[in-house]
């Protein structure tokens, strides 16, 4: 009779392992707190960068600047002369020129300090950067930058200016996801945090986890693309809308640029709201349907609830449940409880799609729950 | 009969196993692809200086991953899993210590935020007991901003940051504040994480050619830090701003709190054996 009990025993937990052999099972030590999803982000930027060809920079490029120790780094953009070799136009910082308005040049104490290309390797700017730090007291000037070195008419370099001491600072807030159904990217707020300076300009462009190639129109409420998204989650990385924003301050132009992350979701599945329980000793197991629109790895996060009375339900435990779905399918998230109760229910439900990096559902404010027992 | 012998086998086994439970350590490096990282990272000065806080200074592993990759890539997370697992199970380690530095911070919390999306996960949460992050970028840096803007040449900072990898896009701030808020826990307003998550925060670069403390971990570097410091705000290690630093987890110091000589801690300095870092970590692990 005990070999019985043993060999069940032995057999019951061997069934229990390859029940969820190949799902992946975490009960917290804890219960977790709810968090509802963040729909929205703010960032602010205090630098702008521009590209311009060599002959540009032969005649001279407006750089404004709107505080005093501004870092100017100018970097090649890496170009092919042939199919293979990356070819770098090098730069020599002493030919390049800080000229002010008044037609002043760096000789009459505009640059601070110059780094040169191997400076700026040591740093790690392994790319043919060159810096100036500009030397300044006024707030807002008005700079042209250029250099006397020869360089190719086509070739192009990056100009960047960080100006951490500014006070014009851009603020976007906009939303942190875009449903893929939609061509509007949607912003709340454009606008710096000094309401002095005024936004005269913006432009965007949108750079692809895919490369894709998508015109960018800029609106008051948002960027709106030409095309629809074709990469879906952010298993590759994140969209970037770069906004290019120009404005003016006491007849002062400003310059800004910001790089706004998105992902472009879709639900690719979503959870029936119809859930089942099960008891089996010390393990309640709960049952979600889910709703497969596109095949992949997804995982559900629940917490249990149970009551006696069907009014007042208290926290049991937190479970996160891996598994692959083809298709519709179901979940049955085990529970480990130490005590039993007549009624549960599921809350705080969390829904991630973890083949396209996606979190598809969170607890709402006003959650519906439907609580059932089966015998 | 076969059943219970094979039944007290099993329970001799656990038993000897609880006999010899014991602590482990893991040093977990930053953004890179390492295959020698106790030389190349960390350097065996430091590592061996540290584990002697151990009762059993055999029980460290130093791990040799993928970093250049995001962080759920198997390269990364997985190969950090992969490797963390064999050193649990080799040594039957039942307390696990991590020591991470830079980007490993966000490798290892992505591993503890996210039990299920490797199933090695689950054994490490269960295992870890302690980490403590030396200057993790928990909210990213702008010099990552920097080397991806304009689509410039991308070998940019490859010495501090890999080479135009995808750990670098990852550690951008905006990239970093999505994380967070949807990947990630132990920052503001998202769960806890399953364990402790220490903080060493480094709060500034001294490079001045006078100061022997300069050299500490190579003159070179700290000359270098001083030029990436244009990007960040006045509190940084020369790296990452002290906001991002102390972004997730707790605050165990602040540099010039508790390093020998009051002296910060360069961005590489933190993972060398410099003003009595180490002891600081031998004591604390």
């Amino acid at each position: 009779m005990k070999k019985l009990t043993l060999l069940t025993l032995c057999c019951g937990l061997v069934t229990a392992a390859n029940a969820y052999s190949n799902d992946v099972v975490y009960q917290f030590k804890q219960v977790q707190p709810r968090v509802e999803k963040n729909t929205t982000q703010s960032i602010t930027s205090n630098e702008y960068w521009i590209t311009v060809s060599g002959k540009q920079l032969r005649n001279g490029v407006d750089l404004p600047l709107s505080a005093p120790n501004s870092f100017v780094r100018v970097a090649p953009k890496i170009t092919h002369k042939n199919d293979e070799q990356p070819y770098i136009e090098p730069l020599d910082v002493r030919s390049l020129k800080l000229i002010s308005v008044d037609g002043l040049q760096n000789e009459e104490g505009f640059a601070e300090h110059v780094f040169a290309q191997k400076e700026m390797d040591d740093a790690g700017f392994s790319d043919g950067s060159v810096a100036l730090k500009v030397k300044s007291n006024k707030a807002l000037q008005k700079f042209v930058l250029k250099t006397e070195q020869y360089l190719d008419d086509s070739s192009h370099y990056l100009v960047h200016v960080k100006e951490k001491e500014s006070n014009a600072i851009l603020n976007v807030v906009s939303v942190n996801e875009m449903k893929n159904t939609s061509n509007l990217f949607a912003f709340q707020s454009l606008k710096f945090t000094d309401p002095s300076i005024k936004v005269t300009n913006v432009s965007a462009r949108l750079k692809s986890p895919t490369n894709q190639s998508v015109d960018v129109n800029v609106t008051q409420n948002g960027a709106k693309f030409s095309e629809p998204l074709d990469y879906v989650g952010a298993i590759n990385g994140l969209y970037e809308l770069e906004l290019q924003v120009d404005a003016i301050q006491s007849n002062m132009p400003i310059k800004r640029t910001i790089k706004v992350p998105f992902v472009n979701s879709k639900q690719t599945a979503k959870t029936l709201p119809d859930y089942n329980f099960k008891e089996l000793n010390n393990t309640v197991s709960a049952s979600v349907q889910l709703a497969v629109n596109e095949p992949g790895k997804f995982s559900i996060q629940a917490t249990l609830q149970g009551s006696d009375d069907g009014k007042r339900f208290h926290n049991i435990a937190t479970v996160e449940m891996a598994k692959t779905f083809s298709s519709d399918g179901k979940f049955e998230i085990p529970f480990n409880v130490s005590s039993n109760f007549k009624e549960y229910r599921l809350t705080n439900l969390t829904l991630k799609d973890h083949s396209r990096l996606l979190v598809l559902e969170t607890p709402k404010p006003q959650y519906n729950l439907k609580p059932k027992l089966l015998p | 009969m076969k059943i219970i012998k094979i039944i007290a086998y099993a329970v001799m086994l656990y038993a000897s196993n609880s006999l010899f439970a014991s602590q482990g350590l893991a040093f977990i490096h930053g953004t890179g692809n390492q295959t020698d990282a106790y030389n190349d990272y960390w350097t065996g000065d430091f590592v061996n200086s540290v584990k002697q806080g151990l009762s059993n200074t055999n029980n460290v592993t130093v791990i040799n991953c993928d970093f250049d990759q995001y962080m759920w890539d198997a390269r990364a997370s997985g190969c950090l899993a992969e490797q963390l697992t064999t050193f649990i199970e080799s040594k039957n380690i039942t307390s696990l210590t991590l020591i991470t530095h830079s980007n490993g911070g966000n490798v290892v919390r992505w591993i503890l935020s996210n039990p299920t999306w490797n199933s090695r996960f689950v054994k490490i949460i269960n295992t870890v007991s302690k980490t403590i992050a030396l200057a993790p970028s928990s909210g990213g840096t702008p010099l990552a901003d920097a080397v991806t803007t304009g689509n410039s040449f991308e070998t940019t900072l490859g010495w501090i940051l890999g080479y135009g990898s995808d750990a670098v896009k990852q550690q951008q701030v905006g990239w970093m504040a999505h994380y967070n808020q949807n990947w990630l826990n132990g920052t503001p307003n998202r769960p806890a994480l399953s364990s402790q998550f220490e903080v060493v925060v480094g709060s500034d670069v001294d490079s001045a050619i006078w100061d022997g403390d300069s050299y500490c971990g190579g003159y070179q570097y700290q000359v270098a830090l001083e030029v990436t410091q244009n990007w960040l705000d006045n509190c940084s290690d020369g790296f990452l701003e002290c906001s991002s630093q102390s972004l997730a987890g707790s605050v165990w110091f602040k540099d010039k709190n508790r390093t020998r000589g009051s002296e910060p801690l360069s961005h590489h300095q933190s993972r060398r054996k410099c003003f009595n870092l180490d002891g600081l970590l031998r004591n604390r692990i």
